[in-house]
């Protein structure tokens, strides 16, 4: 990989904005997410910089989530190990160990419901996404934002076709129910 | 207005907040993110960790050790609610630091072009 390739500065330079925002929803985090563009972007240009342009944006994203899925993966173990810590120092905090790739909305701590109220259309938006589980989450943003088709995004999630449709459209039933009715 | 230009009209609305989300970002986040992309176009040779992480690494070093020895500490002293099983696999993602790294990802083509030859 050449030190300037211009095709590949000029890629990374047209998703670095969503790759980062993506990855902030999902994690609520502005450091972990500049962490997790990073990788993805490392990744990209180390394993695949040598496959034709046209392939980098599905291959950026596919490292992308990939990320962002071991980052929730971190978490889970961390939250589950300090609950059970402070449960053993006898403090009232549960955490009922839930699988977060179907269930967890944010490991950040918020409460996804307070920032939905929010008047700012913007806020309210990214409320409501981290308000859904991740799946969702991500297929959304895929199919939404980045214009990825079901097959571009079953590739991105490494799932299939029909899991990303189920996805997306819980996620489109979710985000028009919560926004519409907050006016947004 | 229809359902279908109801949906549209949402999508338009989604698309729209989430571009200007993007586009308001901080100078000091576009200059991180402009750091990290000159990174990786710097990165022409794979590179061990040290060189990407700098401190973090014998940092991150420091911390696996630490929770591996209370993990051993807590479990030889106390009746554990957590199965040995899943603390096992535990320590071996909070140790890890390279082994989420994306290999040569074959898998990902096969089943590119298998979804692709179903759908077409």
């Amino acid at each position: 990989m050449l030190d300037n390739d211009p095709a590949m500065e000029q890629f990374l330079a047209s998703v670095e904005r969503r790759a980062f925002r993506m990855a902030e929803i999902a994690t609520g985090s502005t450091e972990d997410a500049l962490d997790i563009v990073q990788d993805a972007m490392f990744g990209l240009v180390r394993r695949y910089a040598s496959k034709p342009a046209s392939e980098w944006g599905a291959l950026f994203f596919r490292i992308l989530e990939s990320r962002i899925r071991d980052w929730y993966r971190r978490t889970r173990v961390r939250n589950r190990w300090r609950a059970w810590l402070h449960e053993w120092r006898g403090r009232d905090e549960a955490n009922d160990g839930e699988d977060p790739m179907a269930t967890l909305a944010d490991p950040a701590g918020r409460d996804p419901a307070d920032e939905v109220v929010q008047a700012d259309s913007i806020a309210a938006l990214e409320g409501a996404l981290r308000e859904l589980p991740l799946r969702q989450q991500q297929a959304f943003l895929l199919r939404v934002w980045q214009g990825m088709s079901v097959l571009e995004t079953a590739a991105a999630m490494k799932c299939s076709e029909g899991s990303v449709k189920t996805h997306y459209s819980r996620a489109v039933h979710m985000l028009r129910k919560v926004l519409e009715n907050d006016g947004s | 207005m229809s359902e279908q230009e109801r949906e549209q009209a949402f999508f338009d609305k989604v698309k729209a907040a989430l571009n200007e989300g993007s586009r308001n970002l901080d100078a000091r986040t576009l200059s991180r993110l402009r750091q990290a992309r000159h990174r990786a176009l710097q990165a022409d040779r794979p590179r061990a960790a040290w060189e990407r992480y700098g401190w973090r690494v014998p940092a991150a070093g420091v911390a696996t050790a630490s929770v591996a020895l209370l993990s051993v500490m807590l479990y030889v002293s106390l009746p554990s609610r957590i199965p040995l099983g899943d603390a096992l696999e535990d320590a071996d993602i909070l140790a890890s630091s390279e082994n989420l790294e994306i290999s040569v990802d074959l898998d990902f083509y096969t089943w590119l072009a298998e979804e692709a030859g179903r759908a077409g």
